[in-house]
């Protein structure tokens, strides 16, 4: 009886940390989709959200789940102007390119220089907020569960849930999609273009903003924390489908899951190689995903 | 024409000079060792470029060549007692079977695509030597890395108790990988690989095998990586997964092209020693300020080449150049030398 | 009786239910020069596509040089012998006139100035010497249409594909097209050419073959194809002031 308490904890564990995975991905594939450009300052943004989360926590002493009413607006804005004033004009110069990979170096470049700045002003060490959430655990049904995880699981699914609603049913979620299908065609029917393209960077970033406090009562942060968060990122954007939030979604419960059963076996470090080599797989076989057409890429 | 080229030649003899010339004043070891590395950067970021920068594929991955060739030489030099200076090609071997291994199911991705197959190649690759501590016979060190087994003065096996002899293999490295680039850049390869970076449809319809083409230049550019690599670990002495096979050293070398422009001869070069000179100037009069502000300058000196400069340093240089040369920004007076070597 | 160059029979893609070239037969003499007519969509370009190696057949079967290539890479037909141009233009924009041609050039040779001297060749064939050292991507629509036959014709091909090479140009630039293309066929290249400039098409080609829907609905003379019934039908959505001229 305690092993199969044991090995649901671990379930439970490996599909909220996949959620986590899922709703980072999802303003990657929003980003990727729309926009048709790899954001390698993803990664770096979300540990921006994480420290400008911790330290706002540290100096206000605010719930951290309260702090995402002002944290995400504000990566919202901090993605509408980096996309605005950097990427944009990269974006634009590159638009005769055949493979614009202008655009993918200077957001690697970004990353670069967010990740220092938050070394030079935050410092090096390691920091968690610690809040009474953090050591908390709930009992259902004589399972124990980590609390901080519990609720984790539970904001990524209800914000992925609402973002698919909102792209599918809202004016700006058609206005989003349009622009990924044929911006072209986009542009001729009045759409703001260029425009739309800084929302859906701002929304991307947003969405890493609610990540980042779900992650925070029990992850340790870093300057460098945002790296490997990426790279599981694009693996779960290539896994579920270029575009497709459910295959967002469902892709990083799969990711979670791997590595969390994975972890009952053999080291952390060997699961990301085989998360790392399913990638691969999916890469040279089918590249579409679970979710994503076949002429999408 | 005639003055054209003797210009050229008076050029190449003038820097070649200067260069030889240099440790005869600069002798501090850590300056030494400083400018060392900078050669040895311009020398990585053009290797780098035979294959990514000719053929226009983004590799992030790149270190896992250079990992290759240190690590086999390496260890066949600890365990074994061979000699770097034979080891050295048996890793580049390694490294151009890799090459090609990798290369035959991802040439078909696009750009982007590709660039994350050789993320998770590169990344997959430090994790694998972190989690190996022997590799059959061989000692690999896993995550505490491999030290190279000091001989004291030992030229046969590429140890030095001066800086010197360094800075002279780099020098002489440095050469001999821009001749080739330069000879492979006006080969039937070289056009083969800028006609298929434009457009490789338009490539397979006159006659060109695109994925071979792509496959020999890969292989070119992870022979001279892995040798680079060895290089790398005979100089610093110490091999650590991260710093050879990881985003560090893959991310640099694609930088140092970038900033010097991609596709040409001179740019990695040009890349390579001034952003590498600059970043450690930085690092030396200001690195006590703050943790990591060396780098923060050195991302935002990339940022602002790629929205500014996307052609690079040898875009900028190339005006001055041409002046120089006499000759107008076309380089209508030479026909013989490709309008994008920039040399 | 010699064999055709170029032959293709029962040649049919479908693309999962839209059958885009249907059971075509053709065929190619050595030194002639033919037309592929047919309005917009009718698959003319497909069969290019099919001819050349970039699409592969669900059924039938093309022969060049008594050969079967069918299914073959482009880049292996090319070597073959056939060489095409695209319908939009795919010059290497930041390659020199000459190094664009020399690409082609180097299909038979590895050595830079074999390929070199070829390249002059074809430059000087179709009149482009004056822009031999400007960047591909200044020139001009027209320039760029003869960039494209240049590059293919430095690959010494036994036959030329080309597509819709007139489209674009205005009637001075169309008339020194059709003295080139007369040229490139009277010094022994075979011509297979699609287009949609009529007048022109029938002052180069002395066979015709039109295409409908994916299937042939005519073939034969100038004068026979443009008096026919069926191809008048066919083109009365499209141009039918361009066949009654």
């Amino acid at each position: 009886m305690m092993y199969k308490m044991e090995s649901l904890s671990v379930i439970v564990n490996g599909i909220s940390m996949g959620a986590i995975y899922g709703l980072i991905a999802l303003g990657l594939t929003l980003i990727f989709g729309i926009m048709k450009i790899i954001n390698f300052a993803h990664g770096a943004l979300l540990m921006l959200s994480m420290m400008l989360s911790y330290w706002a926590w540290k100096f206000t002493g605010i719930n951290p789940y309260l702090l995402i009413v002002i944290i995400a607006p504000l990566m919202f804005v901090v993605g509408y102007v980096t996309e605005r004033f950097f990427i944009k004009p990269v974006l634009d110069a590159q638009k005769d390119v055949r493979e614009p990979i202008a655009v993918l170096l200077l957001t690697a470049a970004l990353a670069i220089v967010l990740e220092n700045l938050s070394l030079m002003v935050f410092g090096g060490d390691y920091v968690m907020a610690k809040t009474t959430v953090t050591d908390a655990t709930l009992v259902f049904g004589g399972v124990t569960l980590s609390a901080a995880r519990f609720y984790a699981l539970l904001i990524a699914v209800v914000v992925s849930g609402g973002f698919y609603l909102f792209l599918q049913y809202s004016e700006l979620g058609r206005k989003l999609r349009s622009c990924g299908q044929d911006r072209n065609t986009a542009s001729l029917m009045g759409i703001n273009v260029p425009n739309t393209y800084a929302i859906a960077f701002g929304i991307g970033t947003a969405l890493l903003a609610v990540a980042a406090i779900t992650l925070l009562p029990f992850y340790y942060v870093h300057p460098t924390v945002g790296g490997v968060f990426m790279t599981k990122a694009f693996i779960v954007v290539v896994l579920g489908g270029l575009g497709s939030v459910p295959g967002a979604l469902l892709g990083g419960i799969i990711i979670g899951l791997i590595e969390s059963i994975g972890a009952q076996y053999m080291t952390a470090t060997l699961t990301t190689v085989i998360v790392y080599a399913i990638f691969l797989l999916i890469l040279f076989i089918k590249p579409s995903g679970l979710f994503g057409s076949r002429l999408e890429w | 024409m005639d003055a054209v080229k003797t210009k050229k030649i008076g050029l190449v003899v003038l820097v070649v000079g200067l260069a030889l010339v240099i440790p005869m004043f600069v002798t501090k070891p850590y300056y030494l060792h400083v400018i060392t590395m900078c050669l040895l950067w311009a020398y990585l970021a053009s290797s780098w470029n035979l294959f990514c920068g000719f053929a226009g594929q983004l590799s992030l991955g790149h270190g896992v060549f250079a990992a290759t060739g240190a690590y086999v030489a390496v260890m066949l030099f600890n365990d074994y007692n061979l000699s770097p200076w034979i080891g050295m090609f048996i890793g580049a071997g390694a490294a151009v079977l890799l090459s090609i291994l990798i290369g035959y199911p991802t040439f078909k991705l696009r750009g982007a695509y590709y660039a994350l197959a050789t993320v998770a190649i590169g990344s997959g690759a430090v994790v694998l030597i972190e989690n190996t501590q022997t590799l059959g016979p061989f000692n690999m060190g896993g995550a505490e890395g491999l030290i190279i087994k000091l001989m004291g003065n030992a030229p046969a096996y590429f140890q030095f108790m001066t800086k010197q002899p360094y800075y002279y293999i780099a020098l002489i490295m440095l050469i001999i990988i821009v001749i080739f680039a330069f000879w492979l850049k006006n080969s039937r390869l070289g056009y083969y690989l800028s006609a298929l970076k434009e457009d490789p449809e338009a490539a397979a319809a006159l006659g060109i095998n695109v994925r071979n083409a792509k496959l020999v230049a890969a292989a070119y550019s992870a022979f001279f990586t892995a040798i680079g690599g060895v290089f790398y670990a005979m100089l610093i002495r110490y091999l650590e997964p991260h710093a050879i096979a990881g985003p560090l050293m893959s991310n640099e070398m694609v930088f140092l092209a970038v900033v010097g422009g991609t596709g040409t001869v001179l740019g990695p070069v040009l890349g390579g020693i001034t952003l590498h000179a600059i970043s450690e100037v930085i690092q030396f009069y200001f690195g006590h300020l703050a943790q990591g502000l060396h780098l923060f300058i050195y991302g935002l000196i990339v940022v602002f080449m790629i929205m500014f400069k996307p052609q690079g340093i040898i875009e900028i240089l190339q005006k001055y150049y041409n002046r120089f040369l006499g000759i107008s920004d076309r380089g209508e007076e030479d026909n013989d030398v490709k309008s994008t070597s920039g040399s | 009786m010699s064999s055709p160059l170029l032959e293709v029979k029962e040649l049919t893609i479908n693309f999962g239910g839209l059958i885009a070239v249907n059971n075509l037969d053709m065929k190619v003499n050595t030194g002639e020069a033919i037309g592929l007519i047919g309005p917009n969509g009718a698959g003319k370009t497909s069969a290019f596509n099919l001819i050349s190696g970039v699409y592969k057949p669900t059924h039938g079967q093309v022969t060049f040089n008594g050969e079967n290539i069918t299914g073959l890479p482009p880049y292996i037909i090319n070597r073959k012998g056939i060489g095409r141009t695209f319908q939009v233009v795919k010059p290497f924009g930041s390659m020199t006139v000459l190094e664009n041609v020399m690409v082609g050039g180097f299909v038979h040779t590895s050595k830079r100035s074999q390929a070199r001297e070829i390249a002059m060749q074809v430059i000087e064939q179709v009149d482009l010497k004056r822009k031999i050292n400007s960047l591909a991507k200044s020139l001009t629509l027209a320039d760029r249409k003869r960039l494209e036959v240049a590059k293919a014709l430095a690959t010494q091909p036994k036959i030329l594909l080309l597509d819709e090479v007139l489209a674009g140009l205005n009637p001075t630039e169309i008339e020194e097209s059709v003295k080139m293309i007369k040229n490139i066929n009277s010094s022994g290249i075979s011509i297979l050419m699609i287009e949609h400039v009529l007048q022109a098409t029938m002052a180069i080609c002395n066979h015709i073959v039109v295409l409908d829907y994916g299937k042939k609905i005519a073939e034969g003379t100038p004068q026979e194809v443009t008096s026919n019934p069926e191809v008048i039908k066919a083109y009365l959505g499209d141009d039918y002031e361009a066949v009654n001229n």
